[in-house]
């Protein structure tokens, strides 16, 4: 299925922007590469050096909002980013997700014609994401929305197969009326019963009732991820949350 | 490989929007006069124009990847010319129910059979002519569409 961009959701440090959002990207990955050869060989090879993630520019529209794009933007800083990119409706779990930190560089208002437009570029990935992965392409397993409860339902089969290399979990709680712990599940079969805590995929302990939250947490990169995924969550103090979270699976 | 199109969907789709005090009515449902049915939005008799298919990728024999472009054309039937204690008594209440139609169908993501659906155009509010000639006080839209046909 192909896919139209108007189903994109953006979500910047635990704040959904996508009502201010005009574009985004490239959503990139990228490898130096190093020329390397023996005096012998026929050829020159290449190797992958060091790797980079970056996300473009941002664009989008300059407005009053308390929870806008200004708000949030205007000032430098570590932005957590999710992508979700709906299939030709509103993200569901199992769509695609774009998701890293970078740091923001600059912070640009200008005329868009009849309206004022934001341009921020996103900058190489962030000091605060992570070391130990690369890939910034993911699988949502929960589209933003309010849960009252726990997760009683089967997940998503994002590869067809159980892997070794650990992941991301990557998280956005944009409201709680108190603290709750966003977590990522894995199990061999999808079925509730099945389903137990991906070791280290955890929020911890977070409470959005003032000031949303997000995270990207790395987990063990020889972690066993079995083949289905879910999130999961506990309530500490809250009795809802609402929040969307993805998984990356190296 | 298999080329889908769907306004046939889509009409039905826009006929099971809900707009108060407002009937919606599918392509199978358009009555030979408005009388006594209005306020009404029905399929005008140029129901589909605009026809435009896109090839967007390498492929043929259902293999390559369309976009299908279409106009749906519609008429808001408000009420017969003449109600009122004047002229232009209907016009307030004609005015508001078009801001409800125009309302639920820009704010709507859920019309299946489609990826996209923009208001593309409006005539001017005055009067117009049910499938039986009778006059009424209206407006007709197109609203274009925009299918990934594969």
């Amino acid at each position: 299925m192909r896919l139209h961009p108007k189903y994109q959701r953006g979500y910047f440090d635990g704040v959904d922007l996508s009502g201010f959002s005009r574009s985004i990207g490239a959503l990139d990955w990228n490898f130096d590469q190093e020329l390397d050869a023996a005096w012998s060989d026929g050829v020159k090879n290449s190797i992958n050096g060091k790797g980079n993630i970056s996300a473009g520019t941002y664009s989008a529209f300059l407005d009053t909002t308390a929870s806008g794009a200004h708000t949030l933007l205007k000032d430098v800083g570590t932005r957590n980013v999710m992508i979700a990119m709906g299939a030709n409706a509103e993200p569901a779990a199992g769509d695609h997700v774009f998701a890293w930190k970078f740091e923001q560089t600059n912070y640009s208002v200008e005329d868009g014609g009849g309206f004022t437009v934001v341009s921020v570029p996103l900058g190489s990935a962030s000091f605060d994401s992570t070391l130990t992965y690369c890939k910034p392409w993911g699988k949502l397993l929960h589209a933003k929305g309010l849960e009252e409860d726990v997760n009683s339902s089967a997940g998503i089969d994002d590869i067809g197969a159980a892997s070794a290399l650990g992941g991301i979990f990557v998280y956005h709680l944009f409201s709680s009326d108190g603290t709750v712990t966003l977590k990522a599940q894995d199990a061999a079969t999808n079925a509730d019963g099945s389903f137990a805590d991906l070791s280290g995929a955890t929020s911890g302990s977070v409470d959005a009732t003032s000031t949303p939250q997000h995270g990207m947490i790395a987990i063990g990169t020889t972690a066993t991820v079995r083949r289905y995924l879910r999130w999961q969550l506990a309530f500490g103090t809250a009795t809802g949350a609402t929040f969307a979270c993805a998984f990356i699976r190296a | 490989m298999t080329i889908a199109l769907n306004p046939v969907t889509v009409a039905a789709s826009i006929a099971a929007l809900s707009v108060s005090g407002v009937t919606i009515k599918d392509i199978d449902e358009i009555p030979d006069s408005a009388n006594m049915l209005c306020p009404l939005v029905i399929p005008a008799d140029n129901f589909i124009t605009n026809i435009t298919p896109q090839t967007q990728s390498f492929g043929s024999n259902g293999g390559a990847k369309i976009d299908f472009s279409y106009s749906l054309n519609y008429m808001f039937i408000y009420t017969e010319t003449g109600s009122g204690i004047n002229g232009y008594a209907p016009y307030t209440g004609l005015m508001q129910k078009l801001e409800l139609i125009l309302e639920t169908i820009l704010g709507n993501d859920a019309i299946s059979g489609l990826v996209d659906m923009k208001l593309e155009s409006l005539s001017e509010v005055g009067t117009i002519e049910d499938p039986a000639g009778n006059q009424f006080w209206g407006v007709t839209f197109s609203l274009r569409c925009l299918e990934y046909a594969q």
